[in-house]
């Protein structure tokens, strides 16, 4: 089910757009008030691009319906998409990307809060033959860097990289907590993989992926946006090691990788 | 019923290419002829020890051999970049999984998700999706209007037409990609030599500049020296 927020006082409104440049895909799971602070920060990021913000809100056991109800008290204009059970953080996107209708799609945590300027440096760096996926440097609220993209090792375990580039830089993948590709190389790649159902190392996949087809993700250090990092969801952060065997079934060259020096 | 090809290909430009171009014809191939498989060949490679793969015979169960040696050569795009409008195989695999993961797929039990569908039908087009449900849908009969619509001639005719559109957002970059990445990197080469000779006569100026102290010093310490003679003298 899909419907659009109408709150009488709302703290966030997201102007309507006949044809937005680019879908903001968000996918909540029993999130609570910070989603609204995202969505207020979309609404108030100075930006020449239109967007359309696209929640989809995965139910969560402990606190169904929480996310839907923030948002209707308090935002305008935010497309919600309701599936009635958890398609997991891979097909919450991917049922958002289906329901978007932007050429360019903004995959974003419910707990990222972005700058002035956010989005043009990203949509400029897709220009770039090869470029599947650009990201921005995530920062923590003090601006200290959380991850400036991150290593794939030999055993299937990501490093985040501490310190910014100075310019436009290859990485072997990126966190998907804030992530721009055109939905034609969305398609092309094949999306997220449901495999990793219902969290984490999807986005790792998707990465090795583009890479498998000769296609590169790509930190934009101009661009610097706050991840709150674990308020996205009640539930605690897990290790997710089921999922990393997944990764090293599908990606048993990883193995071969050398340990960074 | 499935047919199997055989396709022969020159020993050039890589054979890694090889492998990715038989999963791409293949992809191609299926998508147009329905079941399918494809026994590649490379020009130059033997089979078995000693037996080239020139002299050697195809199995009896393939059905059509295709040479592509008219397709390859300095002048001709590769062949996977002809096909670019063809989904990559790994590509529609993951994205089968996610249909059938969204309740896309008309497969049994056929709860499909409406609202969804309706998206995947009348929002953006997405030719791999709407490939993948009409190629599921195609061997089965489905109540879904939406659905049945993709099978039929003028949904398959969207389908293809969808491909061809895709076609110019694969393609090789632009001209006025290419013009602004050209300005980019000459700009940027530029202001690299600008750099490098603002590095190097600053060095000289600092050169110039450590002789003309070097030679202060000279001076000053002989009259330092001197001075020290002349007080040794008048003591």
């Amino acid at each position: 089910m899909t419907t659009f927020t109408r709150s009488p006082a709302p703290l966030a409104r997201i102007e309507p757009a006949d044809s937005p440049d680019v879908s903001v895909v968000i996918v909540a799971y029993g999130t609570g008030r910070v989603i609204v602070e995202t969505i207020a920060s979309l609404s108030t990021a100075a930006t020449d691009l239109t967007i359309e913000v696209i929640v989809v809100d995965n139910p969560h056991p402990a606190v169904p319906g929480r996310s839907a109800m923030e948002l209707s008290l308090s935002t305008a204009g935010v497309q919600v998409v309701a599936p009635g059970r958890n398609l997991g953080f891979g097909g919450g996107c991917e049922a958002g990307a289906l329901v978007a209708r932007a050429d360019v799609l903004a995959f974003v945590n419910p707990d990222v809060l972005v700058p002035d300027g956010w989005l043009e440096p990203l949509v400029a760096a897709l220009d770039t033959p090869g470029v599947a996926i650009a990201v921005p440097v995530l920062v923590d609220p003090d601006d200290a860097v959380q991850e400036a993209g991150q290593r794939v090792l030999a055993d299937g375990a990501t490093v985040p990289i501490r310190h910014a580039p100075d310019h436009v830089t290859t990485v072997d993948y990126a966190s998907g907590a804030c992530w721009v590709v055109t939905a034609r190389m969305h398609e092309r790649l094949g999306g997220f993989d449901p495999l990793y159902h219902p969290a984490y190392f999807e986005d790792v996949d998707l990465a090795l992926r583009a890479r498998s087809m000769g296609l590169r993700c790509v930190v934009e250090p101009a661009v610097r946006v706050v991840h709150l990092g674990g308020q996205g969801t009640p539930d605690r952060i897990r290790p997710a090691s089921a999922q990393r065997d997944i990764l090293l079934q599908r990606w048993p060259d990883l193995r071969w990788r050398q340990p960074p020096t | 019923m499935s047919r199997r090809i055989g396709v022969l290909r020159p020993d050039r430009p890589l054979p890694v290419i090889a492998e990715a171009e038989a999963r791409v014809i293949e992809q191609e191939l299926e998508r147009r002829l329905g079941d399918v498989t494809v026994d590649l060949r490379v020009d130059g490679e033997s089979i078995g020890r000693w037996l080239p793969v020139a002299n050697a015979a195809w199995p009896t169960d393939v059905d059509l051999v295709i040479s592509t040696a008219a397709l390859w050569g300095d002048d001709v795009p590769p062949l996977t970049a002809a096909f670019g409008r063809t989904v990559e195989p790994a590509a529609a695999t993951v994205r089968r999984r996610m249909l059938r993961h969204l309740d896309l797929m008309p497969e049994p039990p056929f709860a499909l998700d409406a609202p969804l569908l309706d998206a995947l039908v009348d929002r953006r087009v997405r030719p791999t999706d709407l490939w993948l449900v009409a190629e599921a849908a195609s061997s089965i009969d489905v109540d879904v209007p939406a659905v049945r619509a993709l099978v039929e001639p003028e949904g398959a005719a969207r389908i293809d037409r969808a491909f061809d559109d895709a076609v110019g957002d694969l393609a090789p970059p632009t001209d006025d990609t290419l013009a602004r990445l050209v300005a980019e990197r000459d700009a940027a080469r530029s202001q690299a030599r600008e750099q490098a000779s603002e590095v190097a006569r600053t060095r000289a100026e600092l050169a110039d500049r450590l002789d003309a102290l070097e030679a202060e010093n000279d001076v000053l310490r002989e009259r330092l020296d001197r001075a020290a003679l002349q007080r040794a003298l008048d003591e």
